[in-house]
């Protein structure tokens, strides 16, 4: 049975193979980073002193996810997890898919694995995106000494570990509605409003009850991880248990 | 031990009930041919076996296991084909292949085994998207042959293809029916279809499965449901002569219809029509083709 859901796992990455999703993962890794290099090699004033900085990384990798928690990750998941749907009401495949011989429940749990990797990836390689945006400008301009600090992979492995769980909520709400609504627009409009009703609401003082929030709330610094953390992991633990449950009672598989 | 049964299979969408009371029956080695005009239940039933709709009444049992109940070893012994083909666009034949080959775990020589006998071993880097009709056809066939199933469940294998494409899948489906010891269920709308390919029939018809039985058990009902032909040179007189003698002939293309006659009575006809004057020239059994039988089984 172990075996079957490993091969489970990797039929679902195969299908992945030369998806737009696949390509967001690169774009969204490198999008951001490309912007900053690009914005340090036209101003480069105030860089040989920011670059000898005591909290060097801290400063960079922070500036990097800024624009990563509170717009292209939510949004690259919600794009993500919408073209997987799609890929199978597309191509009328979820009828084949169904007809094979293992639970339902590793197919539900496959696909929102392979979203997760696709997730890990897209943090792996924006983190090379980060480290890379700080090398090249001191590698191109003279002016620019490397930084002094040492490359804190402790402090990056903790702070991209948080933005994952937080993001937990979001992919498992995404996944309940894309499973749910053969419509396309649905499940993204839905995520759209999600989003934008997190940042019209941000300054109210428990937005911390809003599943869509936790990224970045952590990135402003504005609560405690602890009730956070907690928060997460219940709405995560909700939108995935509801939508294996809608997805296992349906009336009509095809 | 039947390869596919249902008991009473009665299912309705929302107040429509689309199956009556189905009884299907498929003997193991047969190739069974589910006919009925389009909307009839054929694909109802055939998501049911395969677990696609959810059982509401009666029951289904495959090779004498029932379907909610063992699911997962049900399908392993299954080859499916539902509706239009499920193919992955942006994958080959092969890595599409490939995907099945995994969930069914069967050996990785199988692809190439069943690339080559669908006629699809030579599609290289081609993306299942730009294929034909009939290739994608072919390679949905293929996908439900992958893992040697014991019984194969095609539902209207050809329909919605160009004339081609009928012909490619109609070849592979011959080549397949003489395959020693499986079992094939074929839906179809068309009677011509399928005539020549099954050895049973099952013809559905607004829910209700108006006729069961062998090709010459349908035969026979095609012989007992005829009539006679009689061709005259003067058919109206021959009538008037044939209502005289209490028979209702019923004009048809120049010709009339008479019901089945004991040969003696016909003996007598012949010679009072000829004394009249009437030339006979052609009397024989009413040819009733299948499609006809068909039609009849459906009107009823
Ligand atoms: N999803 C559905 N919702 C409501 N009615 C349906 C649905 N699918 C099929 N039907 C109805 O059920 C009947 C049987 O359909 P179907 O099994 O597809 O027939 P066939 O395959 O013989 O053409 C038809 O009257 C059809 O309109
Ligand atoms: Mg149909």
């Amino acid at each position: 049975m172990a075996a079957l859901f490993v091969h489970s796992i990797q039929t679902e990455w195969i299908k992945r193979k030369r998806t737009l999703a696949s390509w967001l993962v690169i774009i969204g890794a490198f999008f951001t980073p490309v912007i900053v290099t690009l914005v340090q090699l036209a101003r480069p004033e105030k860089l040989p002193e920011r670059y000898q900085a005591a909290e060097f990384w801290e400063n960079h990798f922070r500036n990097a996810w800024q624009s990563m928690v509170s717009l292209l990750l939510p949004m690259g998941i919600i794009l993500a997890v919408g073209l997987m749907a799609q890929m199978e009401n597309r191509n009328s495949t979820w009828k084949q898919l169904h007809t094979t011989p293992q639970p339902l429940a590793f197919i539900y749990l496959s696909k929102f694995t392979v979203l997760l990797f696709m997730e890990v990836q897209l943090f792996l390689l924006f983190t090379v995106g980060i480290v890379l945006s700080a090398v090249v400008p001191a590698f191109v301009l003279e002016a620019v000494d490397f930084p002094a600090q040492p490359i804190p992979l402790a402090f990056f492995a903790r702070e991209s570990a948080y933005y994952f769980f937080f993001s937990l909520p979001i992919v498992a709400f995404q996944y309940l509605l894309a499973l749910q609504f053969r419509n396309f627009l649905i499940p993204l409009g839905a995520g759209m409003l999600m989003m934008v009703t997190t940042i019209v609401l941000f300054s109210w003082e428990r937005i911390y009850v809003f599943p869509y929030s936790y990224g970045m709330i952590h990135l402003m610094g504005r609560f405690p991880e602890q009730p956070l953390v907690a928060w997460s992991m219940g709405w995560f633990t909700l939108f995935f248990v509801a939508g294996y449950l809608l997805y296992y009672y349906r009336k009509d598989r095809t | 031990m039947n390869a596919l049964e249902t008991s009473a299979l009665t299912y309705r969408y929302g107040p429509d009930k689309v199956l009556d009371n189905v009884n299907l029956v498929v003997s193991p080695g047969t190739i069974y041919g589910f006919l009925g005009p389009n909307g009839a239940g054929k694909t109802t039933t055939l998501k049911l076996a395969t677990g696609l709709l959810r059982m509401q009444e009666g029951a289904i049992h495959i090779f004498g296991q029932s379907m909610p109940v063992h699911r997962i070893e049900i399908l392993r012994s299954i080859g499916t084909l539902i509706e239009s083909p499920s193919l992955y666009a942006h994958l080959t034949a092969r890595e599409n292949l490939l995907l099945y080959q995994k969930l069914y775990r069967c050996p990785s020589a199988r692809i190439t085994e069943t690339l080559e006998r669908v006629g699809l071993a030579r599609t290289g880097s081609k993306k299942a998207g730009q294929f034909s009709l009939g290739m994608k056809q072919r390679l949905s066939i293929a996908i439900a042959l992958l893992h040697s199933p014991r019984l194969l469940i095609l539902d209207e294998p050809t329909n919605g293809l160009d004339p081609s494409g009928i012909i490619e899948v109609r070849e592979l489906l011959k080549q397949l029916t003489g395959q020693e010891g499986l079992t094939v269920l074929i839906s179809s709308h068309l009677l011509a279809e399928i005539e020549r390919l099954v050895t049973h029939i099952g013809i559905i018809h607004k829910g209700r499965l108006v006729f069961q039985g062998t090709m010459d058990e349908l035969h026979m009902k095609q012989r007992h449901s005829s009539g006679l032909l009689l061709g005259t040179d003067n058919p109206e007189g021959a009538r008037h002569l044939l209502s005289e003698c209490g028979i209702e002939a019923v004009p048809e293309n120049g010709h009339l219809v008479l019901p089945d006659l004991p040969s003696e009575k016909m003996a007598e006809i012949t010679r009072q029509l000829v004394a009249r004057d009437i030339g006979v020239y052609r009397i024989e059994p009413k040819k009733n083709d299948l499609e006809q039988i068909f039609i009849n089984l459906v009107n009823d």
